[in-house]
């Protein structure tokens, strides 16, 4: 049962950091992206193959970080002053041209059979391996935590907070809103990259069919329930969704009567229902 | 020789884009938002149909009813969840298609399962036409595709109902002045895109096979094809099923076919930067 929950635990964790990243992008920023399981994936493939070039962890985890941050800002650079609903569509789209890559290119990344064996971080003395990648996570969260707060108290995080509001306003008192855009995708992605790479790393295997578009969905869902904003708001909402899903992943033990994928299936119908709930609350008419 | 088989097959993957992609369009035209979720009423229909067919339905019969059902279930889901965010911007209707994309595909995949499976349809020998090679079944595509596009223009253009329509997409405001019922519009445009891109799933899922991914895996191409057909336009989006239809047939020349689907989201991208109103100015 310890076990169940420190699993639980730390995929709420790397959920954290992805959601952490969309709440820059979308709740500070106004800027919705529908795609962040692409940034989330080259993460993780970029440290799952790094690590096991044989590349020490902490490195492995910053070159991912940084590449996942590239990709981001390189988006947000393709794709200036685009509305809302075509930004939501290239997002999406890019999320899933990602997985394609990914899929079709066995040279790059093992195609369809994934890449298995990426290591974890050496264990604490005296603590299991489950135990040491949950301290190590934890203390990457904390400082993505502590870094996004700082964001959002300094004056770029004003100066985003004021794009959603009225990009106008902001272009008006002579800054480049663009500038900022690029900034707040950059880190957004470099986030969900730093997810990926813990994610890569604490299952020791991945494959392109773990980054279809659920896994935006996941954040997306976390981040709506945050009310778009704060970053504690954020974390909590994601913990409680992690909860949620990966929880009910568990009663595959003791539901015996739907087989492994009507449970899957299953599990994936409620958090399209739970997202469709989550948006009723959450705009209902006559709440502003 | 290989030239005219790309271009029959580009002529019906067009022809299978165009009624989804027409469905996409009607509903970012007068909704004004990207619903997500048609593909995923491609792939509700084709299995519709599919439940239909054993309880010896004929294929069309089936494949008829299952689409009606499907613009039902459409409508149903607009009137209990989108309809109450209306007022409220791009954002809400878009996440609430994304919440029931999830939902429709599992369900899908929790009633049949992943595997791939098959219309009871028995292969038949092609026709071939001045060196053209062409099953009767994609004849039968192409034929049904036309017929239904062309209903849908001319209803869209000289009916009563077809002028509330593309009256509230162009001006709302305007429309409710002279007497249009706006929700009677959205209700209509609900059923009709379930009902396209029903078809759609349909006659893809004929050509391929059923798989829970059926729509999932054309959401891209399809609005490649919306978008650059100007959205709210149907005749639009017929020419630009045509169009991408021939630039990824003809990529074959070039790039493996598993890249299809990414070079229509190149298309895609490209066509936002550079021409986001879409190769035919849409009326509004």
């Amino acid at each position: 049962m310890i076990d169940y929950l420190i699993a639980i635990l730390i995929f709420a964790g790397i959920y954290g950091f992805v959601a952490l990243g969309l709440n820059i992008q979308w709740g500070l920023t106004g800027l919705i992206n529908l795609g962040q399981v692409a940034f989330f994936a080259v993460g993780a493939y970029t440290f799952a193959l790094l690590s096991k070039a044989g590349v020490p962890f902490l490195l492995a985890v910053a070159v991912a970080t940084t590449l996942s941050g590239v990709f981001g800002a390189a988006v947000a650079m393709f794709t200036p002053r685009l509305r809302e609903d075509y930004l939501a569509i290239v997002t999406l789209g890019f999320s899933e041209f990602v997985r394609l890559v990914l899929l079709n290119e066995k040279w790059l990344a093992g195609g369809p059979d994934g890449v298995a064996g990426v290591p974890r971080p050496a264990s604490f003395p005296g603590l299991g391996s489950e135990t040491s990648f949950l301290i190590v996570t934890a203390l990457a969260l904390a400082f993505a935590f502590w870094f996004t707060r700082r964001i959002e108290r300094y004056p770029i995080g004003r100066t985003l907070k004021a794009i959603r509001e009225d990009e106008g306003v902001v272009t008006s008192v002579g800054k480049v809103a663009l500038a900022y855009k690029t900034k707040a995708f950059l880190l957004g992605a470099a986030l969900a990259g730093l997810g990926g790479a813990f994610f890569a790393s604490y299952l020791s295997y991945i494959s392109p069919d773990m980054f279809g578009p659920n896994v935006s969905i996941y954040v997306l869902a976390a981040v709506l329930i945050g009310a778009q904003g704060s970053s504690v708001a954020t974390l909590l909402s994601t913990a409680l969704v992690a909860a949620l899903l990966e929880g009910t992943r568990l009663l595959k033990d003791y539901i015996t009567f739907v087989d492994g994928v009507e449970l899957a299936a299953l599990r994936l119908m409620v958090l399209g229902l739970a997202l469709i709930a989550i948006v009723m609350v959450r705009y209902r008419p006559g709440r502003p | 020789m290989e030239f005219k088989i790309y271009l029959i097959s580009a002529l019906v993957m067009a022809a299978i884009w165009s009624l989804p992609a027409a469905a996409i369009s009607l509903i970012y035209g007068v909704l004004r938002y990207p619903n997500f979720a048609i593909p995923e009423f491609m792939t509700l229909g084709a299995y519709l149909t599919l439940l239909l067919c054993g309880f010896s339905l004929p294929l069309w019969a089936a494949g008829l009813l299952a689409a009606v059902v499907t613009g039902l279930i459409a409508l149903a889901v607009d009137q209990t969840a989108f309809r109450f965010v209306r007022k409220a911007g791009i954002l809400p209707p878009v996440l609430l298609s994304l919440g029931l994309m999830l939902v429709l595909q599992n369900f899908v995949r929790f009633g049949w399962g992943n595997g791939n499976l098959q219309f009871p349809i028995l292969p038949m020998r092609p026709f071939i036409i001045a060196g053209f090679i062409i099953t009767p079944v994609q004849a039968a595509i192409i034929g049904l595709v036309v017929v239904i596009l062309a209903g849908v223009f001319l209803g869209l253009r000289y009916t009563e109902f077809g002028r509330a329509v593309r009256a509230t997409s162009t001006n709302p405001e305007l429309a409710i002045v002279t007497g249009v019922q706006p929700e009677r519009v959205y209700g209509a445009v609900l059923f009709a895109a379930g009902f396209l891109a029903a078809v759609g799933g349909i006659v893809l899922a004929t050509e391929t096979s059923l798989n829970p991914l059926l729509g999932w895996r054309v959401l891209i191409p399809l609005f490649a094809v919306a978008i650059l057909g100007g959205l709210g336009s149907v005749v639009g989006a017929a020419l630009a099923a045509v169009l991408v239809g021939l630039t990824s047939e003809f990529s074959l020349f070039i790039l493996p076919s598993s890249y299809k689907t990414a070079l229509a989201f190149l298309v895609l991208t490209l066509v936002l930067l550079v021409r986001p109103s879409g190769l035919v100015k849409s009326r509004s």
